[in-house]
């Protein structure tokens, strides 16, 4: 292999583990958001009964 | 978006693009090893902040034990988990740039292997955290194991000095004769700003996640008790 492949699979090492680790986050953030909104309208209806 | 959200990201963007401007056009090649050279601009980088994060985890970690706030346990799982990240991205981008210069990937080397026994520290860490279903021992347990594992970033940071290696000696405050020219000292320097710019994003977003997480259990509880 030349340098530059070395060079080249280094760099998508970074680039890849850092987007995957971002779409982690982002994922699991609007997951619990989207369970919050839930568990709070459920618990107002639980109220109004 | 939400703009709390936005800003950080925008500024780590930037920032990135500038040190990846820095690292592949403005820096000049290297005489003996080449173009496989700029592995170096985000590989000490990766190592700079992995130290960080496991710095701030050893920090948040003194801090959850004295005060027993949940959020400096939050603060200390969201920080070792970039360590993570990062120490990962050394352990593998240091091995794509040992191969055409060292002739292996991978050799049993002081620097070499204090940092694999980082990572290995830090996924136990991880690990505890997941498995300990106490989950109020569990973070004090962890938080212990995060000062305790700390004490190993010195060692490696250390070792090049300490022990005979392979690994090239420290391009700052090195023996007399080591350095950098001022162009790849300005690349490496620019490259370690846009690199702490990305952990405090991420830490930020991390933690953001975590205090939402730790509201969402509070309100589970308080509906199903």
């Amino acid at each position: 292999m030349s340098n530059l492949t070395y060079l080249f699979i280094a760099y998508a090492f970074i680039w890849t583990a850092i987007f995957l680790y971002l779409l982690n986050i982002g994922k699991k953030l609007s997951f619990m958001q989207r369970e919050i909104k839930l568990l709070k309208e459920n618990s107002h209806k639980s109220e109004d009964f | 978006m939400d703009k709390k959200y936005l800003i950080p990201i925008l500024l780590s963007y930037v920032a990135i693009l500038t040190a990846l401007y820095f690292a592949f056009l403005y820096a000049p090649t290297e005489r003996t090893m080449g173009d496989v050279q700029r592995i170096f601009y985000f590989h000490v980088p990766s190592a700079w902040v992995s130290f960080l994060a496991f710095f701030v985890v050893c920090i948040a970690s003194i801090a959850f034990l004295r005060t027993g706030k949940e959020s400096w346990d939050i603060l200390a799982a969201s920080s070792a988990e970039i360590g993570v990240l990062f120490i990962t991205i050394v352990l593998l981008t240091g091995p794509m740039w040992a191969k055409p210069v060292w002739n292996t990937f991978w050799t049993w080397d002081a620097r070499l292997t204090t940092s694999f026994i980082l990572w290995l520290i830090y996924i136990a860490y991880l690990m505890l955290r997941s498995y300990v279903h106490d989950k109020e021992r569990g973070a004090r347990f962890a938080a212990v194991f995060g000062i305790i594992g700390f004490l190993d970033v010195p060692i490696v940071y250390m070792s090049i000095r300490w022990w005979r290696t392979l690994h090239p000696a420290p391009v700052m405050g090195g023996k007399q004769g080591s350095g950098l020219a001022p162009e790849m000292l300005m690349t490496l320097m620019i490259c370690l700003g846009a690199f702490t710019v990305l952990f405090a994003t991420l830490l930020f977003l991390r933690y953001k996640t975590g205090m939402v997480a730790t509201e969402f259990e509070r309100l589970k509880n308080k509906i199903h008790s």
